[in-house]
């Protein structure tokens, strides 16, 4: 019970700094925000009033306190760029975001989980090279590349599936599912490898514990000794690898929304940051990091349930 | 150093490093055209003897805007490679070799910054300072400060209690002494290695935020930025993708192997 | 007939292109019930001899000359036929408690595996039922809890006594004991002996005791053989090789354990090292390099097990020979 407190404590703190930093990093913008914003030549008027939206006037531990409790009700200010809420406009954008992190998800355990085993069962034979060789050029492969790829093959030479746009749901889950394949697979096929090499190092380092060698002295066939004793001693530390995974993840859909146009977070903050849209990049940020913040605090959870000897620390 | 060498994974990409690096030398005296010369009755023309790689869309030689594209990226994995290297190195060994609260405050300023997905975070910065080139290198050397610190923390970590550590302790030596005369010697294949990979990936954001248009501007030469422009004319000039494309994905393996060569050649003998 | 038959067993391991030799051409046996010792220092090749007996020994090793097991070669088996013998006929228990089981299994299911893995077709309640009693047999308390515990949660003596119930629970005809006690406390370890040799008595388990302590043999084995560098250099019945020793090894071995009558003498110690594999020479006597007592013929010639009376000594030099030399 102590753990989890202690791990509780710990993910209000680390929510708690990554609002101080992402509030923080935005107020050493050098010169006027407001006029940063709408540019040096706008109207007095204009900026007169978004500054006091901003709340520039007041000091800065108020603003960030205001923007806190604000944060509580939901209410994260209102975009310059569109005119909306933020708030709205995270929760439109979440949507495609987390749909297409989730298949991304999905995706790169399905890839890495037999791959990443096999190799470590055939690591020594020469026919595993080709594999290996595969996985790590698509560990080098920079996903966006990998995104135009796949794009030429599979929407432009054989055109299979859409390049561009996103489906939603409310329009056939089959068409959604189309419209996010390549995007996700994008962002999977690099997670995976980076993931294939945790699971392989980890069950090679398993294979040569003590309790393999007593499993086999027992007369357990290679097989079966995989199964039921080494894979699941390996895989521990590889829960851990997931959760900094969701991380890669979601970066890398930042990149991949921009290339198949899909109207996520990752567009999002990209038109965000390219029009200075403060109270829009903020939110966003803050959205961002606390998703994964929350996902590694879920995965040690996890963690604590499916190894024994975690709890009683 | 021989026996780097004779891993076939450091090898192979320190044979591509090196090539890369000697285009890189050449790009600074010669390049077949000026990077920014338009000529737009050459538009998207074909590999030529001319245009050994061919020419872009506003008749730019693509080869000569390749070989400062590779300088550009060169330079922004040095500066990220030193600066992550430098403050992680203090940070971490200062976390590492003393522990307690200063560890504590400092790993959950680390973890904080980790929450921020690489990309997101160069991009936070660029939102602060613009965007432009010194600012890229800017934000992807912060970048990489994070990683650095935890492998240097977690190796100090390691030595801080070991008996040569407590050897030298008993002999009088001070903190600054032991921490980077004793202990540093031995984390260094692996701070080497990290510093490759860091590389790599400051290769790959740097191309990531220029083709998002955050990071270097037209019409500088960027790899990011010709794979970005490139895009529209897939179709009709395939060539002009594949060219920044695999450029890219080279580098970042090459980077990748030295470092897992650096990491096997090590890991063997322990 | 004897259960186990090493007949000029040797076994190598190739690395970089050369072969190491790490055991060679010893012969040895065990008796139906019988409790047997292999002595010798660490790197002596004792481990690797009871490794190959369970056919766990390296991929990468070479064997010659036979290993009989109830009068059958065991070096022709195949992988299958391993696994249909290992943890049902031949058993083996290991150095490391701590370490030795897996983390993340109960105790009890991990011993009822052994049982199933080799009895097919038994149910559930009778392969619990068993798990429980061997594990009272093996003079465990609460044995109920203890059959729910992760390994984490059992000491190292409650752990060593898993693994003998494990190892025994098909009531094999041969133990393998790899240095059982030496990662455990002094207290414990004459608990985990005395159970090792209760078993030994009431189930009529043959047991190759693997060890480097001549000590802890004592009063316990019926036999021993004495290893040094990949040979067998003396062997007979415990009490005579340690009341009488022939071999300067073994006399030497025995020099330097403390002992009442050495109370307040100076330890005696062998002089020079154990060569490393690499550093072995396949010419003349093993310990020729270390003896004080050797001639030019040592370091040419190997010198052949000689037979006093079941007292098998290899040396060239007579006792009586060994005795004046060695005190001259």
């Amino acid at each position: 019970m102590r753990y989890y407190l202690r791990k509780l404590v710990g993910l209000v703190i680390t929510l708690f700094l990554v609002s101080l930093v992402t509030f923080f990093v935005f107020q050493i913008l050098p010169g006027d925000p407001a006029l940063i914003i709408l540019g040096i030549d706008a109207d007095p008027y204009q900026v007169e009033a978004l500054r006091a939206s901003l709340g520039l006037g007041r000091p800065l531990s108020m603003r960030y306190l205001s923007w806190l409790t604000g944060l509580f009700s939901g209410d994260l200010g209102v975009s310059i760029r569109y005119n909306q809420s933020v708030s709205s406009l995270i929760k439109e954008g979440l949507k495609v975001t987390s749909l297409l992190a989730l298949y991304s998800m999905v995706l790169t355990v399905l890839i890495a989980l037999p791959v990443g085993i096999w190799l470590a069962v055939h690591s020594r034979k020469r026919y595993s090279i080709p594999v290996s060789v595969l996985s790590q050029i698509s560990l080098s492969v920079p996903s966006f590349c990998m995104g135009i790829f796949l794009i030429s093959i599979f929407s432009v030479r054989l055109g299979w599936l859409p390049s561009i746009g996103y489906t939603p749901l409310s329009e056939g889950l089959l068409a959604s599912f189309k419209s996010l394949l390549l995007p996700s697979l994008s962002v999977a096929i690099g997670s995976s490898a980076v993931l294939i090499r945790y699971i392989k190092v980890s069950v090679q380092r398993e294979e040569g514990k003590d309790y393999v060698r007593t499993a086999r002295s027992k007369g357990l066939t290679r097989g079966r000794i995989m199964y039921t004793h080494v894979l699941k001693n390996s895989l521990i530390p590889v829960i851990t690898t997931l959760g900094l995974l969701t991380a890669d993840i979601l970066g890398g859909s930042i990149i991949i929304e921009n290339i198949f146009s899909l109207p996520g977070i990752g567009r999002l903050i990209t038109v965000s940051i390219a029009s200075r849209d403060l109270p829009l990049i903020q939110g966003l940020v803050l959205y961002l990091a606390s998703i994964v913040v929350v996902c590694n605090f879920i995965v040690d959870l996890i963690y604590s349930l499916v190894d024994p000897r975690i709890r009683l620390r | 150093m021989g026996r780097y060498f004779k891993n076939p994974s450091f090898l192979i990409g320190f044979i591509i490093v090196s090539l890369m690096f000697m285009v890189l030398l050449i790009s600074f005296f010669y390049t077949p055209y000026d990077v920014t010369a338009m000529d737009f009755s050459m538009r998207l023309s074909p590999p030529s003897h001319e245009h050994l790689l061919g020419t872009d869309q506003f008749g730019r030689d693509i080869l000569s805007r390749l070989m400062k594209g590779i300088e550009v990226s060169f330079l922004i994995g040095i500066t990220a490679v030193i600066s992550g290297l430098f403050f992680g190195l203090v940070i971490g060994s200062l976390s590492g070799y003393f522990g307690g609260h200063l560890d504590d405050a400092i790993m959950k300023v680390i973890d904080t910054l980790m929450a921020f997905p690489g990309v997101l975070l160069a991009m936070m910065l660029i939102a602060v300072f613009g965007n432009g080139l010194t600012n890229t290198i800017l934000a992807l050397s912060i970048m990489a400060i994070p990683r650095f610190a935890r492998i240097t923390r977690s190796g100090y970590m390691e030595y801080r209690d070991s008996d040569f550590v407590r050897a030298e302790r008993i002999r009088g030596a001070g903190s600054v002494r032991i921490m980077y005369l004793h202990i540093l010697p031995n984390i260094l294949s692996e701070l080497v290695a990290t510093s490759s990979l860091s590389f790599a990936s400051a290769i790959m954001s740097e191309a990531g935020l220029s083709y998002l248009g955050l990071g270097m501007q037209p019409p500088a030469p960027s790899l990011g930025i010709m794979l970005s422009e490139a895009q529209d004319y897939m179709l009709r000039s395939p060539w002009y993708v594949l060219i920044p494309t695999i450029t890219i994905a080279l580098l970042v393996i090459a980077f990748n192997l030295i470092g897992d060569g650096v990491q096997e050649v090590n890991g063997g003998e322990r | 007939m004897s259960l186990v038959e090493l007949k000029d067993f040797s076994l190598s391991f190739s690395e970089k292109g050369r072969l190491l030799e790490a055991v060679n051409s010893i012969s040895l046996s065990i008796e139906q019930s019988e409790m047997v010792a292999l002595v010798g220092e660490s790197g002596c090749g004792k481990s690797a001899t009871a490794l190959s007996l369970i056919g766990l020994e390296n991929e990468s090793a070479v064997f010659s000359g036979h290993v009989y097991f109830e009068d059958v070669d065991l070096l022709t088996f195949s992988e299958k036929e391993w696994e249909k013998i290992r943890g049902n006929r031949i058993s083996m228990i290991f150095q490391e408690p701590m370490t030795a089981l897996n983390p993340l299994l109960k105790v009890g299911p991990q011993i009822a595996e052994n049982l199933s893995v080799h009895h097919q077709n038994v149910r559930r309640a009778v392969i619990r039922d068993k798990v429980l009693e061997i594990l009272k047999s093996v003079g465990l308390s609460d044995v109920e809890r203890i059959y729910r515990s992760y390994p984490h949660q059992l000491s190292g003596g409650q752990r060593q006594r898993i693994m003998i119930a494990m190892a025994l629970i098909n009531n094999p005809s041969l133990l393998i004991a790899d240095e059982p006690t030496t990662a455990l406390d002094v207290t414990i370890q004459a608990e985990i002996i005395d159970l090792i040799k209760r078993m030994n008595r009431e189930k009529g388990t043959a047991v190759l005791l693997i060890s480097h302590n001549l000590s802890l043999v004592k009063g316990l084995t019926r036999r021993a053989y004495i290893m040094y560098s990949g040979s067998i250099v003396e062997s007979g019945h415990t009490e005579e090789i340690l009341n009488n020793p022939i071999h300067p090894y073994t006399r030497g071995l025995l020099a330097s354990v403390p002992s009442i009558k050495s109370r307040g003498r100076r330890l005696y110690s062998i002089p020079g090292y154990v060569p490393s594999l690499e550093e072995r020479s396949n010419v003349g006597c093993p310990f020729a390099s270390r003896c004080s007592i050797k001639s030019e013929k040592c370091m040419k010639e190997r010198p052949k097990m000689s037979d006093l009376g079941g007292h098998g000594y290899s040396c060239f030099f007579s006792p009586e020979e060994i005795e004046r030399r060695m005190n001259g």
